[in-house]
């Protein structure tokens, strides 16, 4: 089962909404995670989308970013709203440092959440000690724990039921400049996907080709990167396609267009295997058109996730 | 002996220190001198959100219980008048002195932190031309003055630097065989000219002037120049565009960038004259260029009595 993390920013909502289908046809390999962080139409709408498509998934109710930090009535207020009765579905509660001092706020929410709901799910950022895990085990009927790895030790899997582990971690090499992408055309992401059962996991998440990193507001790029993840020899790989003219910000659609016709020439030099994301990426080759940043995000987003359970 | 009463009394109202202290250290100040930004004036009037300025007024000042809003930051602008001009108050005054005083706000426009070629320009008057006014406070250096100076030459024909009597002296000995303008703030706070500014279009540059331009503001200005535009998809009309501006003439373009740039301009010129408008916050006004009601939000901010939004924080 795949646990792709979303925060739920615009491009990436939509992204969930428009893969619907290819998700419904392999619903039992695939649970998203959303971390909500803005009220929006566009939040409603994809919860509205998921329920239709009969779609699992998990919904953070403590987000530790964006407008609904400390907001979890709310949260369920929005569940409420938008899922009509549909249960198919956990509440996803951030494990860290201030979960362990407020356990018995956490336990009090629970016990007054008023909708059906088929568990949680526990994402643990940081490690907690045995009695916090303990309290949770005994009062919560826990469907998964999603261990962050590189933020917990190497044995803190070991303290949950095999049952319901999940592996975390942040695969996504982040560079601090677009521009850095022209160094390195490929990065290695991770084999989880090829792996996870074999090493008594039930599933495994990842940050896609975001990275576990959130900022509110963007600003103008000097360069265009577009990431596009495949398969080699049983490893998940991130092709980095950059703009070449860097110098200022301006022509942003012009940058677009030197990076899209490299991933372009790419694909058809590879004969990779067109997935829905490559297609919407020809697409806007043959018309010449750059549809904006946050959509560029959208596709690299549904092409990582639809190459991921295609594959396991 | 009336007269005189009244003038006793408006004397005593007017006097800041009767009701209101400032710690003027300098951690005080630069702190207040926080408040007078457009993000934090964006916060009060749009969000409704004072805790950010009320933090700061309750850290560094006391003040007694009948004050104002209004009242409360017209103190605390005037101690930053005297001891700590940062670069709102240079702007601030540049917008009373320039914009407000001398020119029409139907036919001139303040650009704020215009970005031209790698520099970032502190306010340009566009009306007939472009004036650049770079800022100079006494808390600057004047280590990227050339560089900027040079850079906004690509845009605009009449640059001054507006400077801190400190850095007059040495502005001089640079600038004195140049076209670059030099007006001291003083220590009163009025503009005083050292030096015009002579026009210069000798460095007047295309690429510079159009990357400065929005989309729909290089369109505007081909057509200004009778240009049709090509039908090509949005990947490449930035430099099929581009390709058509380098044939106009420098001049003709530079007039026409000016005359789209100028439609940037205010919802609300009445109500930024109004004299409800506090002068200190003219330029933030400008700046956040505010609807009417919002306009009305601000004055009710201000009308407020001070102790009623520091017990909310």
């Amino acid at each position: 089962m795949y646990f792709p993390y979303l925060r739920g920013k615009q491009f990436e909502l939509i992204a969930l909404r428009e893969l619907s289908e290819v998700m419904s046809a392999k619903s039992d390999k695939i649970s998203p995670i959303i971390e909500p962080v803005k009220d929006s139409s566009t939040l409603a709408s994809t919860l509205k989308e998921l329920v239709e498509k009969k779609i699992n998934f998990n919904f953070i109710v403590n987000p530790r970013v964006g407008n609904f930090i400390n907001s979890s009535d709310g949260l369920i207020e929005i569940l409420k709203e938008n899922l009509k009765g549909y249960t198919n579905f956990q509440i996803g509660v951030i494990i860290d440092k201030k979960t362990q001092q407020g356990i018995p706020e956490l336990l009090a929410f629970s016990d007054k959440i008023n909708i059906n709901h088929n568990g949680f799910t526990l994402i643990h950022n940081s490690e907690i000690e045995e009695n916090a895990i303990q309290q949770l085990n005994d009062n919560l009927e826990i469907k998964y724990n999603l261990i962050y790895f590189s933020k917990t030790s190497r044995r803190y899997y070991r303290e949950f039921n095999q049952e319901t582990r999940v592996s975390l971690d942040d695969y996504f090499r982040k560079l601090d400049r677009n521009a850095d992408y022209l160094q390195v055309p490929v990065s290695d992401f991770s084999e989880e996907y090829k792996y996870y059962t074999d090493d008594n996991f039930v599933g495994f998440g990842d940050f896609l080709t975001i990275g576990d990193n959130y900022s509110e507001s963007g600003f103008l790029p000097r360069a265009v990167a577009i990431h596009l993840s495949y398969i080699d020899q049983n490893k998940i790989k991130i092709r980095h396609f950059t703009s070449d003219s860097n110098q200022d910000s301006s022509d942003i659609g012009g940058k677009f267009a030197e990076a899209l016709q490299k991933l372009v020439n790419w694909c058809n030099e590879t004969n990779i295997t067109e997935t829905e994301g490559i297609k919407a990426f020809k697409e806007l080759y043959d018309r010449g058109h750059f549809p904006g940043l946050g959509s560029i995000k959208k596709i690299s987003t549904i092409n990582h996730i639809e190459l991921v359970i295609t594959n396991i | 002996m009336e007269i005189n009463q009244n003038r006793t009394r408006s004397k005593w109202f007017f006097v800041p220190l009767k009701t209101m202290n400032i710690n003027n250290n300098i951690e005080g100040l630069r702190s207040l001198s926080q408040i007078f930004s457009t993000a934090n004036f964006n916060k009060i009037v749009r969000k409704k959100d004072y805790v950010n300025t009320f933090e700061r007024i309750k850290k560094h000042t006391t003040f007694s219980n009948s004050i104002t809003n209004l009242e409360l930051l017209d103190n605390v602008y005037n101690e930053l008048l005297e001891s700590y001009r940062s670069e709102y108050v240079y702007k601030n005054t540049l917008i009373n002195k320039k914009l407000l005083k001398k020119y029409s706000l139907k036919n001139t426009i303040v650009l704020n932190e215009f970005k031209i070629g790698n520099s970032i320009a502190d306010f340009i008057l566009l009306n007939g031309k472009a004036r650049v006014f770079e800022i100079k406070t006494e808390l600057d250096g004047l280590e990227k003055l050339e560089k900027q100076i040079s850079d906004y030459y690509s845009f605009a024909t009449d640059v001054y630097i507006v400077a801190s009597s400190k850095h007059i002296e040495k502005l001089i000995s640079l600038y004195n065989e140049t076209k670059v303008g030099i007006i001291e703030l003083t220590q009163k706070n009025s503009l005083k000219e050292i030096k015009p500014a002579l026009s210069n279009i000798d460095l007047l540059d295309h690429s510079v002037i159009f990357k400065s331009l929005r989309k729909n503001e290089y369109i505007n200005a081909l057509k200004e120049n009778s240009i049709q535009i090509p039908k090509v998809p949005n990947t490449l009309i930035f430099k099929e565009c581009f390709n058509l501006a380098n044939d106009i003439d420098i001049v003709d373009f530079q007039k026409s960038a000016i005359k789209v740039l100028k439609k940037r301009n205010l919802k609300n010129p009445d109500l930024l004259k109004d004299k409800r408008v506090p002068s200190y916050l003219k330029h933030i006004c400008y700046s956040l260029n505010l609807s009417k009601p919002e306009y009305e939000e601000l004055n009710s901010f201000l009308n407020k009595p001070s102790n009623l939004c520091i017990s909310h924080i």
